[in-house]
C-alpha cells in the first residue's frame, strides 16, 4: 500500500510530469522523423501517453481533497478543471474508436448504393465541378488542382421510396438522421460501362470501373479491357488474354464497335462517379464537452492570477 | 500598379522596422528611455503601413490575408509588432522589443522573398472553421514571440545585477499562457476543419503531429513555470526550445516535409 501511495506521489510530482512531457515530444519527433515505422500506432507510444493520462486522473483525483479543504482553492480550481477537460477530451477519443461509424461508398451516377447499418439507400444523381481559368495556379506546384466547386446530388430512398434530395461537397458535408455524407476531394472522375451484344440479339452489361477492368469469358476465351485516355468519348482497348500475355483485340466507343467470336463490344456513354465517406460520431458531445471544460479552466486560471497577481509571486518576495 | 504599391509598403514597412529597432537597440544599450520611446514612435509608424498593406491586400484578394504564405507572414508579423506595442505601452517593457523586432524584420524579408501572387479562395478553405484556426495559430505564435524574446532577454540579464530580470521571466509565462491558450484553440478548430474536408478529426500528418510537439513543449513549460518547479534558466531554454518547434511547424513542414496541409 505504501508503495503504491509512494508510486501514485510520484506521478502528481512536476518533477516527473515535465520529463513525461518531453519524452513525449522526443518520440512524437522521432515519429515524424522515421514515419515509415508507425510510431504513433506502436504499443509504447501508446503506452507513454496513457501513463500521462494517468498522471493526469490522479494529479486531478489528488487536488479535489485540497479544492475543497484548503484556502488556496480558487487557484487550483482552473488547473483542475484544465486537466479535467483534457480527461473528457481522452474519455472521448477512447469512446469514439470503439463507437465511431465510418464507411467508404464509391457513388456512380444513377446507381442506388446500400451501406450498411445507414437507415436509407444513397443515389448519385448528378456530380457537378467547375474549375479555375487556366493558370490561375501557374505560381505554384501542386499535386491536385484545386477545384471552384465540386457539388454532388444525392437523393436519398427509405423504404424503396424516395425521400429526400441533399447537396454536398468537400469541406460541405451533409447531416441526415445523425450520419455526415462527405463527398470525396480527390476520389472522383469518369465512369462507363461495357456492353456486350450477344450473338441471340441478348444485351449485357458489364461493369468497367476504372479501379477494376473486367475480365469476360466468351466460350473458353478470356476478354479484358483497358481505359484510354479520350475524355471526350467513353474509349476502352480490348484484349484477348492468352496466358499471362494479352493480345489486342481492338478498340471500342460508344460509336465504335468490335466483334469477338460474333459477340459484339461496345461501350455506354459516360457517367460520373465520386467517392463519400459517411460517418458518425457519437463521441462529438463528449469531445466538445473537453474543450468547453478546458477553456473554462484556462480562462479561470488566467482571471485568477491576473486579479490576484500571483503570475509570479515567490521570485518577487526573493526580490523582496 | 496595386503590385508596386504593395512591394513600396512592404519595403517602407521593413525599414521603418529596422529603424525602430535600431533605436530601441541605442535606448537600451545607452540607458536613455527617449531613444526608445522614439523608436516605438517609428514602429507605430511602421505599424500603421503594415496596417495599411494588409487592408490594401484585403481589398485586393476580396478575402481575409491569410490564405497564401505571403499573406501568412505579413500578417504574422502584423501581429508580432501589434502584441509588442500594447506591450510597449509600459516603457519598462520597451527593450522587448530589442529581441522581438529582428523576429518581424526576419518575417518581411522572407515575405519579400514569397511569390505575391492572388490566390482564390478555394473551396477548402472557404467557411468559418479555417479563418478561425488561421487567426488563433496566427495569435498563438505571435504570443510565443514575445516568450521568446522575454526568455532571450531574461537569459542576457539574469547574471547582472540589479537588473530584475525576473520581470522577462514573468512576462514570459503570462505571454506563454496566453498563446497556450490560443495554440490550443488551433489545435481544436484545426481537427474541426480535417473533419470538415477530410472526415477525419485526427490523422497524425506532419503538421498535425508538430503542432502536437509544439503543443507539448508549452505544456512542459507551463508545468515548469507552475510553483517555479524549475528555474527560470531551464524554463527559458524551454520556450526558446517552443519557438524553434513553432518555427518549424510552420516553415520546415511546410518546405521539408510536404503533407495534407499543403493541398492547394
Amino acid at each position: 500500500m505504501a508503495l503504491i501511495r509512494k508510486i501514485l506521489d510520484y506521478l502528481v510530482s512536476l518533477r516527473i510530469v515535465i520529463p513525461m512531457l518531453l519524452v513525449a515530444v522526443g518520440a512524437s519527433l522521432i515519429g515524424t522523423v522515421l514515419p515509415e515505422q508507425d510510431i504513433f500506432r506502436s504499443f509504447w507510444y501508446l503506452a507513454l501517453l496513457a501513463l500521462l493520462a494517468f498522471s493526469l486522473l490522479v494529479i486531478t483525483l489528488d487536488r479535489i481533497p485540497l479544492i475543497v479543504a484548503t484556502r488556496g482553492r480558487y487557484q487550483m480550481i482552473g488547473v483542475a478543471t484544465i486537466h479535467a477537460g483534457i480527461l473528457v477530451i481522452l474519455a472521448g477519443v477512447i469512446y469514439g474508436n470503439v463507437a465511431e461509424f465510418r464507411y467508404q461508398a464509391r457513388l456512380i451516377e444513377g446507381e442506388p448504393v446500400v451501406v450498411p447499418g445507414l437507415p436509407f439507400v444513397i443515389e448519385l444523381e448528378r456530380f457537378e465541378e467547375e474549375e479555375y481559368p487556366a493558370g490561375t495556379f501557374a505560381h505554384k506546384t501542386l499535386t491536385i488542382l484545386p477545384r471552384e466547386r465540386q457539388d454532388s446530388t444525392l437523393a436519398l430512398y427509405r423504404k424503396g421510396e424516395f425521400s429526400q434530395r441533399v447537396v454536398a461537397g468537400p469541406a460541405n458535408p451533409v447531416d441526415v438522421d445523425g450520419f455526415t455524407l462527405l463527398p470525396s476531394l480527390n476520389n472522383f472522375g469518369w465512369y462507363f460501362d461495357l456492353i456486350v451484344i450477344m450473338p441471340d440479339g441478348r444485351r449485357r452489361v458489364v461493369p468497367f470501373p476504372p479501379w477494376a477492368p473486367p475480365t469476360i469469358p466468351i466460350g473458353d476465351r478470356k476478354i479484358t479491357a483497358h481505359r484510354m485516355a479520350d475524355m471526350s468519348v467513353p474509349v476502352a482497348q480490348l484484349f484477348e488474354l492468352r496466358g499471362e500475355i494479352p493480345v489486342a483485340l481492338g478498340t471500342v466507343s460508344s460509336k465504335k464497335s468490335v466483334d469477338v467470336g460474333g459477340y459484339k463490344f461496345t461501350t455506354s456513354e459516360f457517367r460520373r462517379f465520386t467517392g463519400v465517406l459517411i460517418y458518425r460520431r457519437p463521441q462529438m458531445p463528449l469531445l466538445m464537452c473537453g474543450c468547453l471544460l478546458t477553456f473554462a479552466g484556462l480562462a479561470w486560471h488566467f482571471y485568477h492570477r491576473n486579479r490576484t497577481g500571483t503570475w509570479d509571486r515567490g521570485r518577487r518576495m526573493a526580490d523582496g | 500598379m496595386a503590385e508596386l504599391a504593395e512591394i513600396l509598403l512592404l519595403a517602407f514597412v521593413t525599414v521603418a522596422y529596422t529603424a525602430g529597432w535600431i533605436l530601441l537597440l541605442l535606448g537600451w544599450r545607452d540607458g536613455i528611455p527617449a531613444r526608445s520611446t522614439q523608436g516605438s514612435a517609428v514602429l507605430v509608424a511602421g505599424f500603421l503601413a503594415h496596417t495599411l498593406l494588409l487592408s490594401l491586400r484585403y481589398r485586393l484578394a476580396g478575402h481575409l490575408p491569410l490564405l497564401s504564405a505571403f499573406e501568412f507572414v505579413c500578417t504574422f508579423s502584423w501581429l508580432v509588432t501589434g502584441v509588442f506595442l500594447v506591450f510597449a505601452l509600459r516603457p519598462r517593457n520597451r527593450p522587448l522589443g530589442v529581441f522581438l523586432v529582428p523576429v518581424t524584420i526576419m518575417l518581411l524579408l522572407y515575405a519579400a522573398m514569397l511569390p505575391k501572387a492572388i490566390e482564390p479562395e478555394i473551396m477548402i478553405f472557404r467557411g468559418l472553421i479555417l479563418k478561425v484556426h488561421v487567426a488563433t495559430v496566427l495569435i498563438g505564435y505571435a504570443f510565443w514571440s514575445v516568450t521568446f524574446a522575454a526568455s532571450v532577454c531574461y537569459l542576457y540579464l539574469e547574471r547582472k545585477e540589479g537588473s530584475r530580470a525576473y520581470l522577462w521571466d514573468e512576462m514570459a509565462y503570462k505571454s506563454a499562457f496566453i498563446a497556450f491558450c490560443f495554440h490550443t484553440a488551433a489545435v481544436i478548430t484545426g481537427a474541426l476543419w480535417a473533419n470538415q474536408v477530410w472526415g477525419v478529426l485526427w490523422s497524425w500528418d506532419l503538421k498535425e503531429t508538430w503542432s502536437f510537439i509544439t503543443w507539448l513543449l508549452f505544456l512542459a513549460y507551463l508545468h515548469a513555470r507552475y510553483d517555479r518547479e524549475w528555474d527560470g534558466t531551464r524554463a527559458a531554454y524551454l520556450a526558446i526550445a517552443g519557438f524553434g518547434a513553432l518555427v518549424f511547424t510552420y516553415v520546415g513542414v511546410d518546405f521539408l516535409l510536404p503533407q495534407l496541409h499543403s493541398v492547394g
